[in-house]
């Protein structure tokens, strides 16, 4: 008895510390995103031209806001496609620093999108409204007609 | 037991800090990129007239030709595409023929004799590229078709074929 006792107790600690941290854990949310329509419209000089090899979203098309911070962290970036190109290139830009009490650097240069993991942009403390830029390079006539799409995720890491 | 408290004490700080170290969270947003089906042809160069107006003596006029004043250019995103021609000249007086010279992106055809009879291919093997050609029209006329003139409306499209 007194061994299940000490062991649930420990258990509950556990369990205590997990929660806690979760409770803890930097937030991080993302509104908007970017619907390209390409067309005819987009040949560089009409029939006998390619198209525009590269297209810019709003620079406020993506807006992150990182909240419930206790120090310093991180933002990666990455994408999983659902139906996109080999040849596309998806770039993303942060356009303002937001608003808040902490700092950000960084991501003010455009950040390839791959399929894995790359830093963003790092911070320290609760900043809002942060706007995000998308570019998409490499379009041609090579690539057929599709609706092609791919989700960006972007994860806050404390650092 | 003390060893199995101290070993679940110091289990719950690894798994503590561990977890600390991976705290993270994610969010997303979504890119989408609808790309249209492009099949574009235009021609540059404008009208263009033909004038028969030269013979040697004892034979038929001479043909008057043409390869410089017109081209055509195509943009398509799609495979397995030609371009065809035709007239809306129903009863020409005169012979017209055309014929793609110095062709990117595709493959010519034979020179074609236009009629309103049905389109007939002008360039093949068009796939998901950027072309362009040189168009030159050749007019003859015979000795008994007299004097006169044909006018034509040619009118070149991209379509779906081999």
């Amino acid at each position: 008895m007194r061994i299940t006792t000490r062991f649930l107790i420990l258990l509950i600690i556990f369990v205590s510390i997990t929660i806690w941290e979760k409770i803890q854990a930097t937030d991080i949310a993302v509104t908007g995103s970017w619907v390209l329509s390409i067309g005819a419209t987009d040949l560089v000089a009409g029939a006998g031209s390619d198209l525009e090899p590269n297209y810019t979203s709003a620079s406020d098309a993506v807006q992150i806001d990182i909240s419930n911070t206790a120090g310093n962290w991180q933002v990666d970036v990455r994408r999983t496609d659902s139906n996109w190109h080999s040849n596309f290139i998806l770039k993303v830009k942060r356009t303002s620093d937001g608003t808040g009490s902490g700092t950000i650097s960084g991501g003010t240069t455009e950040v390839t999108v791959t399929q894995t993991d790359q830093e963003f942009f790092t911070g320290s403390s609760d900043r809002g409204d942060v706007h995000v830029e998308l570019t998409l390079e490499n379009v041609s006539v090579q690539i057929p007609p599709d609706s092609y799409m791919t989700t960006v995720y972007y994860t806050v890491v404390d650092i | 037991m003390k060893k199995l408290i101290v070993g679940m004490g110091v289990l719950g700080v690894v798994l503590g800090l561990i977890g600390l170290a991976i705290a993270a969270n994610s969010d997303f947003h979504t890119v989408t990129v609808d790309v249209e089906a492009i099949n574009e042809a235009a021609i540059t160069g404008g009208d263009l007239t033909l004038t028969i107006n030269t013979a040697t003596a004892g034979q038929e006029p001479d043909d008057a030709v043409d390869n410089t004043t017109c081209d055509l250019d195509w943009t398509t995103n799609e495979d397995t595409k030609k371009i065809t021609v035709e007239t809306d000249q129903a009863a020409p007086t005169y012979t017209l023929k055309v014929v793609a010279q110095n062709v990117t992106g595709g493959t010519a055809a034979a020179e074609v004799t236009l009629s309103t009879t049905g389109a007939n291919s002008f360039v093949t093997a068009i796939s998901k590229t950027t072309g362009g050609c040189d168009l030159q029209y050749t007019a003859s006329a015979t000795a008994a078709q007299g004097t006169g003139s044909d006018v034509h409306t040619v009118t070149y499209t991209l379509t779906a074929g081999p």
